[in-house]
């Protein structure tokens, strides 16, 4: 989100304004009341006696809360006036803003203090292509309460304003306000939602938490989160702030048990199958319930059918789900939609890695069917070009995705000469992942669903696939995998950090692994603060283009877990230590996508102009980095630990990691410290 | 087969008896089609069984896993499809209400639309 901007969210709901807790939204803007992908207030906007006053401060206090401190404007450069006007406003479905007004005169004064409010009822799909409703907006001033409303059939939203004392007509909210010499006014105002739909309102109801219960809710997830320490305290500080935004970002999907994180604010405040696997991927040794939730939700919701319009395919997991009126009617695909040719093998590849944390072998039992049909899925629609890879091409052409693999911009996957590749893509991190899930699913095969035969035919696939893997996308003249095979056959030639991730799947041959890992961490590639996207130097590399150049966060964990994985391990500090030093300009929330900028050039992190923040898997980074630095492994019932910190760290504690070992603390220490350097790292029970 | 109603519908399901679609469902659905009557469909692992009426006595807590309540014409939109439409789209306009468990009912979706052969009128 922009600077210029508060957002306070909860869940699925968020308000954007500006510094002044006004919010003027355009139907290409974001600024509003947002709750289930629709926009439920689009101006709200503060004026004294006809004027807006200034802003003197503002403060998010909380994710769920923040003040506004603002003065009339004196007409000087200075702001010297004699009254000060509070707003406080606080998320939940809906908001409250309490507004205090002040005077600081020893005069009596009069005021007309005043809310204009209008809601456009505007889809997020709308808000991002600017459309026209197609239903009837409605205004109704009753005694108590001013009602903005939209219907469209049986699809009713409304927005319901109400204050004592306020003056209410179709426009906004009046107050007249007396205050007395040196005195104090205050009001609340409370901004309530309501629908048509049952299941969305009692859903919503169902989950709402007090002010008090949230604020328990923040301390409640740092008591029981496993606690970090460290003698570099941005880690603590950026850990801490990453375990409370996965709290603000838990979200209830509608027919659903159980919560997992929005993938991120403004655009992606909803269930992402690709983003929910990953998030829980990365949180998986804090938070390990958040992998079984997202595991269930997703399992429940696999394809079933054949559905274009929804790019659904038997046995496929889920992209997107949202609640919008352009989802109700059928205008977009989103009910939900399966645009994603990754979170399949994902999702096998986490029902795994949960279970060699966990010890949860009930789960893996119970979802026995689901990634059965997603084993079928990979060799059966997933293989569109029908070559034994992972390919994708949307079958919707109106509406669905062009990319769907993670870098889903529509430029996304473009050949050294920056020209587009021809569809289908087979993009090559989906082939590691696919690899990685027959080989972990062999392992469950065997050991909880009694099917040897399976597994062994599992092993064999995955070994025939790595090996076409190593001839198929190596590209002897660039030493490196290509980023995609496309529909003509042809090896995507860009280099990008796709080749990250096919080392933490493991497909990549050993002899390969080093010539990878120096494109990682050569200039071209590492821009001191990350891996961007793209290397400087290809066609398409641009520092500020979303997928082809910037440097991601939630990539460059993986990307560090797979450097581990081949042994690479003080490149994968390296890369652990610039993302977590980047965080620190960030107020220790890294943000979706920073630019790529050369680190020695600008010295600071530059800001990606539209990122989202918080934004899941950016929050989950920082604890999968923790992870990679300490070395922590599940082996057979035990976990392991070797460290190998960053320069800027002598030693790194985590108390209280949960797993089928029950509880662990894991101790790391600079192996180049001398008191250390004999003892070396080690776990204690 | 020609369905033109909600009775055509779960009398189409009490003679199909097994659905494999719903093999992973075990529960219930209990169907409230307002002004056109109530019934509800089990599942056993795909083993189906209709009532009409009242729910039946052997149901946990006496009703149905999953309570879905909407107009007839949502329901054959249902079976067809039209405009795409699915549970999740009926939920969030407020065409469909649901009580209960609602991850279960997303199951009944597996049979959503009905396949071709079915033949939903008019």
């Amino acid at each position: 989100m922009s600077g210029n901007t508060i957002a306070i969210l909860e869940g699925n709901t968020f308000v954007v304004s500006d510094r002044r807790g006004d919010v003027e939204g355009s139907p290409t803007d974001t600024q509003g009341l947002f709750v289930d992908d629709t926009r439920f207030l689009s101006r709200w906007v503060l004026t004294v006696d006809g004027a807006r006053p200034t802003v003197l401060s503002t403060d998010d206090i909380e994710y769920f809360e923040a003040q506004f401190f603002l003065a009339p404007t004196s007409g000087t450069i200075y702001v010297d006036a004699d009254l000060s006007v509070m707003r406080k406003r606080t998320v939940a479905r809906g908001f409250s803003e309490l507004i205090s007004l002040s005077n600081h005169a020893v005069k009596p004064v009069d005021l007309v203090l005043r809310l204009e409010a209008d809601a456009d009822f505007a889809d997020l799909f709308e808000v991002k292509d600017a459309l026209k409703k197609k239903g009837r907006l409605y205004h109704k001033a009753e005694s108590d309460r001013l009602v903005l409303g939209y219907q469209r059939e049986t699809y009713v939203r409304e927005t319901r304003i109400s204050a004592p004392g306020a003056i209410i007509d179709e426009g906004g909210l009046t107050f007249r306000v007396h205050l007395e010499g040196h005195g104090e006014w205050s009001t609340r105002i409370e901004v309530g939602v309501e629908t048509s739909s049952d299941a969305v309102r009692r859903g919503a109801t169902d989950r709402l938490a007090t002010e008090e219960e949230r604020q328990k809710r923040i301390a409640q997830s740092l008591a029981e989160a496993p606690q970090v320490r460290t003698d570099w305290l941005p880690l603590v500080q950026t850990y801490e702030k990453a375990i409370v935004d996965l709290a603000a970002l838990r979200y209830f999907p509608l027919m659903a048990a159980g919560s997992l994180p929005a993938a991120g604010l403004p655009w992606f405040m909803a269930m992402f199958g690709r983003d929910s696997l990953f998030t829980s991927l990365q949180a998986l040794p804090f938070q390990p319930e958040l992998a079984a939730t997202t595991l269930k939700m997703l399992g429940a919701r696999q394809g079933t059918h054949l559905d274009p319009f929804r790019d659904e395919e038997p046995g496929k997991v889920l992209h997107e789900l949202r609640l919008g009126e352009l989802t109700a009617f059928g205008e977009r695909p989103h009910s939900p939609y399966f645009g994603s040719a990754d979170s399949t093998p994902l999702f096998l590849v986490l029902l795994d890695e949960y279970e060699q944390w966990t010890g949860d072998a009930d789960l893996v039992r119970h979802l026995e069917q689901p990634a059965r049909a997603a084993l079928k899925w990979i060799d059966q629609y997933g293989d569109r070009m029908n070559n034994g890879y992972i390919s994708y091409q949307r079958r919707n052409e109106e509406t669905g995705l062009e990319n769907q693999c993670w870098k889903d911009s529509w430029n996304s996957i473009l050949f050294r000469d920056g020209t587009l590749s021809r569809l289908p893509r087979a993009t090559c991190e989906i082939q590691g992942y696919a690899y990685d899930a027959k080989v972990r699913c062999a392992r469950l095969a065997r050991k909880f669903w009694n099917d040897p035969k399976l597994a062994l035919r599992l092993e064999g696939d995955a070994a025939d696939l790595k090996e076409r893997f190593n001839r198929d996308f190596w590209m002897p003249e660039r030493e490196c995998f290509a980023l995609a095979l496309d529909g003509s056959g042809r090896q995507v030639d860009s280099i990008t950090s796709n080749i990250g991730h096919l080392l933490w799947s493991g497909i990549v041959d050993e002899d390969k692994a080093p010539k990878i890992v120096a494109h990682l961490m050569s200039d071209k590639l590492f821009s001191g603060w990350g891996v961007r996207t793209m290397a400087e130097g290809e066609g398409g590399y641009n520092p500020i283009g979303y997928h082809v150049g910037t440097v991601w966060p939630h990539d460059n964990s993986i990307i560090a877990l797979g450097l581990n994985r081949y042994g690479y391990r003080e490149e994968s500090a390296r890369i652990a230590s610039g993302i977590l030093q980047a965080a620190k300009f960030f107020k220790y929330r890294l943000p979706e996508a920073f630019a790529g900028y050369p680190r020695e050039r600008t010295l600071f992190p530059v800001e990606y102009p539209t990122a989202c923040s918080p934004q899941a898997w950016a929050t989950g980074a920082p604890l999968l980095l923790i992870r990679t630095m300490l070395g922590l492994e599940p082996r057979a019932n035990r976990l392991t630990v070797d460290a190998c910190l960053p320069a800027e760290m002598e030693w790194l504690e985590v108390r209280g990691l949960p797993g089928r070992w029950g509880v662990m603390d894991a101790v790391g220490r600079r192996a180049t410290t001398p008191p250390w350097r004999e003892e070396g790292p080690h776990a204690i029970h | 087969m020609q369905i033109d109603s909600a009775r055509d519908f779960f009398a189409a399901l009490a003679a199909r008896g097994r659905e494999p679609r719903l093999a992973n469902a075990s529960g219930s659905w209990g169907f409230d089609i307002e002004g056109v009557g109530k019934w509800t469909l089990e599942s056993d692992k795909g083993a189906l069984r209709v009532t009409e009426g009242a729910p039946p006595a052997n149901l946990p807590g006496g009703q149905a896993t999953t309570r879905l309540r909407m107009k007839e014409d949502e329901l054959l939109r249902l079976l067809r499809g039209e405009g795409h439409e699915n549970l999740q789209m009926g939920l969030i306009r407020g065409a469909v209400t649901v009580e209960g468990n609602l991850a279960f009912g997303q199951k009944l979706q597996a049979i959503l639309p009905l396949p071709e052969e079915w033949r939903v009128g008019p």
